[in-house]
């Protein structure tokens, strides 16, 4: 997430202090666990960022006003990247702190040769996209988000499934396994191909995400001992309400049967569990799953999206490997 | 090229090369030895679990409790995690650093601890240092490959790098063909990615040293082919253990062998290297070739076995830098793992800037509770610290 309008301060929040002048930097290793608090996504990263840049008031170091950070991890899609984290403190926002920030951290993901800086998670319509939209940034993939009601879903997927079996759709020797049972090398196989994920960044989300036991339980393979027909890895949202991941099928096993089965299993066990509704989220080009969510009655809550910035286009500030080690004073917002 | 080329193979079985060579499978490799003399390496201690160790041991002259790298990572300074060895976490002066100092250039390629690495204003012309990592691309396809800012001394060398280095993704069936025990075809996909790592890397580091070499571009060029033990590994977990599935790397290592022996020419020095064989407790080997009457026929009278550290005396003397004292470096004191005495370093050093996590929490950022925070640094700090301790 990249933030500096959004989240702002709200009218019953204190005064916005006057701006002065402000130094940027990077963090010194003894202040990187303060930049954390920060930036907190990053604090279970591997591998953390190779540096922070943090903004401060002029001649005060502690007094940080801001920090951002890459993870200098290819994410491989439309747009291959690292992806970036800026955020500026509440007060200090609308100063242009956030779009030096930003400068700062694209020259440095171009010193890499990286092509593009992508945005930490996809946003909704809303300030923090406008903050984007305003440095340059381009949508680079939409997400429909869908919540689950499983006492209308799961009559659905039921129903379709049923229709499935009684059509001859379903090819034989195909069984609905839990996904940690499956040969784990078809599952990253059929991962890193639909989702343009690295191979080894795949084997290491897949052993971490089912290492949780309610993801676990509730993620499913259609598997016939040879070739893997579809998959769902479950997840767990911020509110503890179970999600769908990640659910893809083979291309030679397309037509929905496959996307349909593993969706009604994981719908009817999240139930069992006794969870009402689950969530769902499913990229605006997997027109297949976006179908068979939309048919089943699920909700669609609204869209977000994947925001990318072209890191060789002209930026205003140099890399920041060049700067001294106190960096350039910049005042911002008018006299102190 | 009259110079010194020194070609670091990670995890070369000494022995298996002496017996492909025996059976005369090793043409070029002969004919090296004839002009040369080989010899056992052994290492210093402590260093059996770690290429790094081993590699900056060598290039160092000293053992890690000299030099302070004892494994392949090393804590960050904010002691938050682990990551490769840098230049500067290398106390003692490394072959290359010598070089420089002593107005020589020096060319260095895939060696460990590299990373960062500043070039003196003095070092002779053409000196260059491509850290170790830059072969070795994150999974995926070859979209984009990132190269890090301090992996290229002199960043202007970053072209050539990327011209250099070769991607898994470009190595097709016919280049994997000649280097897989089995057809391609038939060979497992692990095997097939594992071969075309280990080709890229190796073709990566051997495309710039052919370069150097040509250029003539300094009289010190060391390279370093990493990826046999991973190889190895790979080759044993998908049915192909044993010596049969390295042989193929063994003859295309002997093709760079003649390639680099004709770039040399009769007056250059080539220094073949081997940390570790095939098992943790042998030694590793040194082969040096050049011209009749010098250093590399001396060697031939040496004991069978020499400590490992002797090879940069042997480069100093090749490039007429013996008498050539090191810079002073500090003494670590913290004999036999250095990584230890870090520890205890880390441990009484501040987890956080209470300043910086006061001032967040006052503008709101932060929760209230600061002395959870500082807990949650220090769980990080101590899980990353425990992990180096196992190592050690």
């Amino acid at each position: 997430m990249l933030a500096d309008r959004s989240d702002g301060p709200a009218a019953s929040e204190p005064r916005r202090p006057r701006a002065g002048p402000v130094a940027f930097a990077w963090a010194p290793p003894g202040q990187t666990a303060a930049v954390l608090t920060l930036l907190p996504e990053l604090i279970d990263t591997e591998p953390l960022p190779p540096a922070f840049v943090v903004a401060h008031r002029a001649g005060a170091p502690a007094e940080l006003l801001g920090a951002a950070a890459f993870v200098p991890t290819m994410r491989h899609g439309p747009s291959p990247g690292f992806r970036g984290l800026v955020r500026v403190v509440p007060g200090w926002r609308r100063l242009g702190i956030g779009g030096a920030l930003v400068a700062r951290l694209a020259a440095e993901v171009g010193a890499w040769d990286v092509p593009y800086l992508l945005a930490w998670q996809a946003e909704p319509e809303g300030e923090a996209s406008r903050f984007m939209q305003a440095l340059d940034f381009r949508i680079d993939y939409t997400l429909h988000h869908f919540l689950i009601d499983k006492s209308i879903v799961l009559p659905a997927c039921r129903a379709r499934v049923r229709r499935l079996h009684e059509r001859g759709r379903i090819p034989p020797g195909y069984v609905l396994q839990p996904l940690a049972q499956v040969a784990r090398a078809a599952v990253v196989a059929l991962h890193a191909r639909e989702f343009n994920a690295g191979f080894e960044a795949t084997v290491a989300m897949l052993a971490r995400e089912l290492a949780d036991p309610l993801v676990s339980a509730l993620s499913f393979a259609l598997w016939d001992g040879h070739t893997l027909a579809a998959y769902l890895l479950a997840g767990r949202g911020q509110d503890e309400i179970p999600e769908v991941r990640f659910w893809a099928s083979d291309p030679l096993q397309r037509g929905g049967w496959a996307a349909a089965m593993v969706l009604e299993a994981f719908v009817r066990h999240a139930s069992d569990r006794g969870g009402q509704v689950a969530r769902y989220h499913c990229n605006a080009n997997a027109r297949a799953p976006l179908n068979v969510a939309r048919k089943s009655g699920a909700t669609e809550t609204g869209t977000t999206h994947g925001w990318v910035l072209d890191v060789a286009l002209p930026t205003l500030l140099p890399a920041p490997s060049a700067w001294p080690v106190a960096g350039p004073v910049i005042t911002l917002g008018g006299a102190p | 090229m009259n110079g010194l080329l020194v070609l670091a193979v990670d995890g070369l079985d000494w022995p298996l090369l002496l017996a492909l060579h025996d059976a005369g499978r090793m043409p070029n490799l002969r004919k090296l030895l004839a002009r040369g003399a080989q010899v056992r390496l052994a290492l210093p201690p402590h260093t059996a679990g770690s290429a790094a160790a081993r590699w900056v041991s060598i290039a160092c002259g000293a053992g890690p409790a000299h030099h302070g790298i004892a494994h392949d990572q090393v804590c960050r300074p904010d002691g938050l995690r682990l990551e490769p060895p840098r230049a500067d976490d290398v106390y003692a002066q490394p072959l290359w650093q010598r070089a420089w100092q002593a107005g020589l250039g020096a060319c260095v390629a895939g060696w460990p601890a590299t990373a960062g690495t500043c070039i003196p204003s003095g070092a002779g012309a053409g000196s260059t240092c491509v850290a170790d990592g830059f072969q070795q691309p994150q999974a995926g396809v070859q979209r984009a490959w990132p190269l890090s800012p301090d992996c290229v001394a002199p960043t202007a060398d970053r072209a050539l790098v990327r011209a250099a280095r070769m991607h898994p993704a470009e190595v097709g069936d016919d280049l994997l063909a000649a280097l897989l025990p089995a057809p391609v075809a038939a060979a497992p996909a692990a095997l097939r990615e594992a071969a075309a790592q280990l080709l890229a890397q190796w073709a990566s580091a051997h495309n710039l040293g052919v370069h150097w070499c040509e250029q003539g571009r300094a009289p010190l060029v060391m390279l370093r082919l990493g990826g046999l033990p991973a190889w190895r590994q790979v080759a044993s977990a998908c049915g192909a253990p044993g010596p049969d599935s390295e042989h193929p790397w063994l003859a295309w290592l002997d093709l760079l062998l003649g390639r680099y022996a004709e770039l040399l020419g009769v007056h250059g020095h080539l220094m073949l290297l081997s940390d570790q064989g095939r098992e943790d407790t042998s030694d590793g080997g040194m082969l040096l070739s050049g011209p009749e009457g010098g250093v590399p026929h001396a060697l031939a009278q040496r004991p069978a076995t020499l400590p490992a550290t002797l090879c940069l005396h042997v480069a100093l003397r090749l490039l007429g830098m013996h008498s050539v004292p090191p810079q002073p470096t500090p003494v670590l004191g913290c004999d036999p793992d250095p990584a230890l005495h870090l520890i205890d370093t880390l441990r009484a050093a501040p987890v956080c800037d209470d300043a910086a996590l006061r001032w967040l929490s006052a503008q709101g950022v932060a929760s209230a509770d600061l002395g959870a925070l500082r807990q949650r640094a220090r769980s990080v700090r101590e899980l990353t610290l425990a992990r180096l301790g196992a190592a050690s």
